[in-house]
Formats: structure tokens, sequence, C-alpha cells
């Protein structure tokens, strides 16, 4: 009895995790470390990326992005390049700050990237809402990319936009283990 | 206890459903009407998308797709078909397998209202040596004659890539003049 009400309660628990909209304000208590607006240029306007960058006890950082579209494509994906050797997790959106995104989510494992899909896309005059995701590291300016398509024909752009900065030792062991791949590859068969 | 029997059940149920993500085989079979390989540079190496269109019983258009990526230093997490201005997108679906190396989108979803596009976003990027699975959706337009398109361009992502000989990084974006006309 005590284990099938144990089993109905975790059965219960996944179904609650699945549906759980990624939908929350960032966490409260965290202060403002960086913030830094970019242009991306597509096709005869532009689109504004606002990124910020909010610490809250040491290695804990909260990453947001908030897109504003002045141009004439519908934006229907943005994506943040995370480097190898730094992370990110728990991609949220902040609801009613503006148009919603149908997807905002990790993409691999390790994380190379953070990206959003809009199923309606970010018109000209709108804003997406606040995306936010956590990291345990210190920013870095880095590349976003923006998406959409105007009478079926893509348009894109890359800028720069905060995201995670690796630790210079991770980025030796990464660059040391490199240098040996290269070097196993060079040497000649016996 | 019948209760929690019930509620048990219907979770199991919902479990399920949420994680159909609208699979299902290709509602076509026969020779294909179009048959094209699209090359893409995706950051230090080529991936291909092999599109095939068929025609349906009642003349709708069926567009399949499959990613295939040979950069070994790129993971390609997103793709992205443009739609002509009127077309109405019907079932949109990808055709999963069990087939190791073989990769599922998130899920597929048509953007806009009127369409502008059917995208496909990747949880697990589709890395160097790795295919898609069979990505699908249907148009209306039927085929009658003059000058018509479905799909005009379809266009790669992926999400980071790293030059090789340097060591940096990057994001990529590439993007292909497909037009399939009839």
């Amino acid at each position: 009895m005590k284990t099938k009400r144990e089993a109905g309660f975790v059965v219960l628990l996944l179904v609650a995790t699945l549906f759980a909209q990624k939908a929350r304000a960032i966490p409260a208590g965290g202060v403002l470390d960086a913030s830094h607006s970019e242009t991306f240029i597509i096709e005869d306007g532009f689109a504004t990326v606002e990124s910020k960058v909010y610490s809250y006890t040491p290695g804990e950082y909260v990453y947001t992005y908030q897109i504003s579209n002045d141009s004439a494509v519908g934006l229907s994906f943005f994506s943040v390049g995370i480097e190898d050797g730094a992370n990110a997790f728990d991609p949220q959106h902040d609801p009613g700050t503006g148009v919603a995104p149908a997807n905002w989510d990790t993409v691999g494992s390790p994380v190379q990237s953070v990206g959003a899909l809009f199923t309606s896309p970010i018109y000209n005059g709108f804003s997406s809402e606040v995306l936010w995701f956590a990291s345990n590291y210190a920013s870095a300016l880095g590349e976003g990319a923006l998406f959409g398509t105007s009478s079926g024909v893509p348009k894109f752009a890359t800028g720069d936009v905060f995201t995670p900065l690796p630790e210079p030792a991770t980025i030796f062991v990464l660059g040391l283990g490199g240098a040996l791949v290269a070097l196993t590859r060079k040497r000649p068969f016996a | 206890m019948k209760i929690m029997r019930k509620i048990g059940f219907f979770s199991l149920l919902l479990v399920a459903v949420q994680f159909a993500q609208n699979a299902g085989a290709t509602p076509v079979s026969g020779a294909p009407y179009h048959d094209c390989r699209d090359m893409f540079d995706a950051g230090s190496g080529p991936a291909a998308a092999d599109c095939r269109v068929y025609k349906d019983t009642s003349d709708l258009l069926m567009n399949a797709c499959q990613i295939s990526n040979q950069d070994f230093a790129t993971g390609i997490s997103f793709f992205s078909t443009g739609m002509s201005e009127g077309v109405s997108v019907s079932p949109a679906s990808i055709e999963s397998d069990s087939i190791r190396r073989h990769v599922d989108p998130v899920f597929w979803t048509a953007v806009g209202s009127p369409v502008q596009s059917v995208e496909f976003p990747f949880a697990d990027a589709a890395d160097g040596g790795e295919q898609s699975v069979l990505l699908w959706f249907a148009g209306d337009r039927k085929t009658i004659s003059g000058q018509r398109y479905v799909v005009r361009r379809q266009c790669l992502h992926a999400g980071r890539f790293t030059y090789t000989d340097t060591g940096a990084s990057s994001i990529r974006i590439a993007w292909h003049n497909w037009s399939m006309g009839f």
C-alpha cells in the first residue's frame, strides 16, 4: 500500500515536472554586475538585445536577455553561445514582460548554446519576455544570434551579448588537451 | 486506493502524450516528386539537407528533410525552412526511429500567422557524423500550372562551433537558396 502510494507520488511528480512552465522572474537578491545593449542589423532595420548579469553568492550568476525588434523581419529564434568549460542551467523566462518563447532551453551536453524559439514571432515594435539562465561562471562579452524570416527568406545577424566565461585554469586544461590531440595526430606511424 | 490507481493511470497517460511529440511515419510512399541535396557550410566542414517532396492522394505536397552533419567541430542545433507567402502548413511531424546517431528535435513548429517558416530546434545537437531523424510537413500548394513555391529557403544554425586551426569559437548560421517550383 505504502509502496503504491509512493509510486503514485513519483508519477505525479514526473507529470508536474514535465508540465512545469519554465516561466518565472529572476531570483530576488541579485546585484546587477553589468549590462550591455547590442544592435543587430537585420534587413533594412535593426533589433536590440539587452543583456544583463546579476551576481548572487560567490560563484552564482544569472544572465538575462531581452530582444526588441525595430526591423521588418518577424524574429523567431535567438541563441547564446556557451564556451567550452563554462556552464548554463535552469533556463527560464519572466512571464508578462513581452512575447513569450515556445521553447528556451540548453542545447547539447556539455551545453554549447542556449536557444529560444518563438512560435509567435517578435514583430516590429515588440519585445521578447526577459529570458534568463543561471551559471557558475562570471561574464564576458560573447556571441549571440538572431534569426527570422521575411517573405520566405531567412534573415539573421550575430552580435555581442554577455555569456559565461570559463576560468583560465579550465581554458588551460582544454588547450593542453587540444595540443596533445594535435601532437598525437601528427606523430607518424612506426 | 482505487482513486490512487486512477490518478496513476491518468498520469501515465499524460506522460505518454507528452512524450509522443507528434512523432509518426510520413504518410507517403512511392517515388518522390522532387529530390535534392543542399550543402551547407556549417563552420569548418559541410552539412547536408536531403530533401524530398511527395504528392499525397489529395495533391498536397509532403516535404521531408534529413540533416547530415559532417563537420566534426560543429553541433547543429536548429533547422528552418522558409515558407512562401500564403502557404498553409498542415500536419508537420518527425519520423522518429531508434537508430543510433539519429537525433530528434525537441519539437517542430510552424512559426507565425500566416506561417513564415517551419522550424525544428534540437536539444541535443546533431554533432559530426550524426543525422537528424526525418523531419516533414505538408503544404497546401497544389500541383497546378504556373510557378508556385512552397519552400523558399532553408537555414541551418550551429549553436557554436570551434575553428580547429585557431581554437576560437563562434556561432554559425548558414543558409541555402532552394526553391521548389512546379
